[in-house]
């Protein structure tokens, strides 16, 4: 699971550009988009891509990707769970 | 001064010329279908295709003897028939400009020869001069023997801002006649784009309905001779109405959503309200941009009922029947708003048309002429030096880094030179600014046009396809400095940032902002770079600013 981890925070930080930021700057349990790392609706695009390519996973709707991609922690856990790839 | 309508042409997909749009807009209708002209893998969004191959564009044009991209061909079938219906003579078109609105040029044929290009092929690289949107507009102009061009790229809202320019210089009294409208073919290049968005619909889009889900997307073009209407009077011209009033603003919000109260909206409408010296009570007909994406429909909604209150207009969108026509809808949807004036005899009617950036602008269009305010703007202008990037300036303090991550090195260095001018003339906002551009956001372009070639019709980054319109540079500089005023995107073959300055002296002189901060960016890849010199085309990446103002 920390690996997991560590893999998501690397590839978002290379697909959104965060040059600056390192993956122990990203708080797993804090949120990606609004207050706490500050994404945007573009960058929500972004990850539901990566969880396309890298893990197969496709959402239903804009509630299932909203809660997935809520932290590192809940896109971890959504990835375990219904990861094809 | 009064400006007379004395001219329309229109081919959308719901037909050729005036009168079969005017037809099937009255009967209601879709003309939407599966892509049939159009060469894509994606048969699940319904779009509004022309119903003409280029070949048969071609022949109507009278062009079939020459190779033109299917943005040239439908341009020049409208623009020939607004030239035709004004009864232009001869000698008058070679004095009379074209104001045209388009962003993706020749996209389409760049898309079908960019894997050979890559391959060293160059047999077909000579398609590559018409990838230029720049070089659809001068095409359209010389084909049909008018004097110069000029383009305007703002996106979606590109052919009402090429209005916007064609009355100012009316209202200047540069010329006393003016051609203005879009036109944008359907390519691969943003169908994919806008997938990536997230943003089209698999069913009929359904504008300001609780369950819309999205845009179809179209094409198509649209002109309207624009005339002083003493000159139109004079000769004994048709006059289809009138130009009441104009604005142009900008939401400075965000790169492709609309801001929750519709602000950018909300302010061009009622500057054009005021321009024209009409309150909203006075107005019976919108015709709204309508896209029916959840954002965008509920801020422009928003809008309209803080202009108009709980006494409501007539609100339309006429998406449903086209599709989106993105660059051509802001003329498209005049031609129809003058339609549906006449039809149900309207004192008045507001046409909209917004772009990503958060291009917002509107126009009223009157049955009776309407007297614009004259223009009085004679004062002595200042000028600050050119700011140019020579060697990399640093940028951090000027952009924070969540906004720099999305910006190519060049952006990064227009934002501080912009910054540079502003605080030589002391003003930390400017009213209005305007960016010359040769190709637009050409470096994330070639990447999504590797991409195709690659991986095909797949994976679009959708911040790669907002950062590849012309506009993007504009709406980036006016988040950076709230800059809710004119904005606008000049696109040119020779020097963009005279083209931009030219746009910036028209709106300064006729009013519409007491200061400008004007811009131009031109920044190509490696790449793109090699095949523009392979056909003797020269680039040189740098950018510039100015800022110029009265007292």
């Amino acid at each position: 699971m920390e690996d997991l981890k560590l893999e998501l925070k690397r590839q978002i930080i290379d697909v959104l550009n965060l040059e600056d930021l390192q993956p122990s700057d990203i708080d797993d349990a804090a949120p990606l988009f609004g207050e706490g790392l500050g994404l945007d609706s573009i960058d929500a695009l972004e990850l539901i891509m990566i969880m396309d390519k890298q893990y197969g996973i496709k959402f239903q709707n804009k509630e299932e990707s909203k809660a997935a991609l809520a932290s590192i922690d809940t896109m971890a856990a959504y990835i375990q769970e219904y990861r094809t790839k | 001064m009064q400006i007379a309508i004395t001219g329309i042409g229109i081919v959308s997909a719901l037909g050729i010329g005036a009168e079969a749009n005017r037809k099937r807009l009255f009967a209601g209708g879709s003309a939407l279908s599966r892509p049939a002209i159009l060469s894509t893998i994606h048969g699940e969004w319904p779009v509004g295709e022309v119903p003409m191959t280029n070949a048969e564009l071609a022949q109507l044009a009278g062009v079939q003897d020459k190779a033109y991209c299917r943005n040239v061909l439908l341009g020049l079938v409208a623009l020939q028939q607004a030239l035709v219906s004004a009864e232009i003579d001869e000698e008058d078109k070679k004095i009379m400009p074209l104001i045209n609105g388009t962003t993706v040029g020749g996209m389409d044929i760049t898309e079908q020869h960019y894997a050979d290009w890559l391959r060293g092929n160059t047999d077909t690289l000579h398609w590559i001069r018409q990838h230029e949107a720049a070089e659809t507009s001068r095409l359209l102009a010389q084909e049909t023997g008018l004097d110069r061009a000029v383009t305007i790229s703002t996106a979606c809202s590109s052919a009402l801002n090429a209005l916007i320019h064609g009355a100012a210089m009316l209202r200047m009294g540069a010329v006393r006649q003016v051609v203005v409208g879009g036109t944008e073919a359907m390519t691969i290049f943003h169908l994919n784009g806008f997938a990536s968005l997230g943003i089209l619909s698999e069913h009929i889009c359904r504008p300001f309905a609780e369950d819309r889900d999205g845009i179809n997307l179209g094409e198509g073009a649209a002109y309207l001779v624009l005339e002083e209407a003493e000159c139109a009077r004079h000769r004994g011209a048709h006059i289809y109405g009138y130009i009441a009033g104009y604005a142009n603003r900008c939401d400075a919000y965000h790169q492709t959503a609309s801001s929750p109260e519709g602000d950018g909206a909300y302010a061009a409408m009622s500057a054009t309200l005021d321009m024209a010296g009409v309150m909203p009570s006075q107005i019976p007909y919108v015709n709204a941009h309508g896209t029916a994406t959840p954002n965008n429909d509920a801020s422009e909604w928003r809008a309209i009922e803080r202009l108009f209150g709980t006494k409501l207009p007539v609100v339309e969108s006429t998406k449903p029947l086209t599709g989106h026509t993105t660059s051509a809808s802001g003329s498209i949807e005049v031609v129809f708003s003058l339609f549906r004036m006449e039809q149900k005899q309207y004192e008045f009617a507001l046409s909209n048309a917004f772009g990503f950036g958060g291009n917002d602008s509107s126009v009223l269009l009157s049955r009776h002429a309407v007297d614009l305010p004259e223009n009085n703007q004679d004062g002595g202008l200042h000028t600050t030096n050119l700011y140019t990037s020579e060697g990399e300036k640093e940028y951090k303090t000027v952009i924070p880094a969540m906004q720099a991550r999305r910006m190519t090195p060049l952006l990064r260095q227009l934002l501080v030179v912009a910054h540079e001018a502003l605080s030589e003339a002391g003003i930390s906002t400017p009213d209005g600014i305007v960016v010359g551009t040769r190709f637009g956001g050409m470096v994330p372009t070639e990447q999504l046009l590797s991409q195709l070639v690659e991986t095909g019709e797949h994976d679009f980054s959708p911040a790669q396809f907002m950062n590849s319109t012309h506009n993007c540079a504009a709406g980036t500089l006016a988040r950076s400095l709230q800059c809710r005023g004119y904005n606008t995107t000049v696109v040119s073959s020779s020097d963009t940032f005279a083209e931009a300055k030219n746009d910036a002296m028209l709106m300064l002189r006729t009013g519409t902002a007491k200061s400008m901060l004007v811009c131009s960016i031109d920044e190509i890849g490696d790449t793109w770079r090699q095949l523009l010199e392979a056909e003797q085309i020269s680039v040189t990446n740098n950018v510039k600013a100015q800022v110029i103002w009265f007292d």
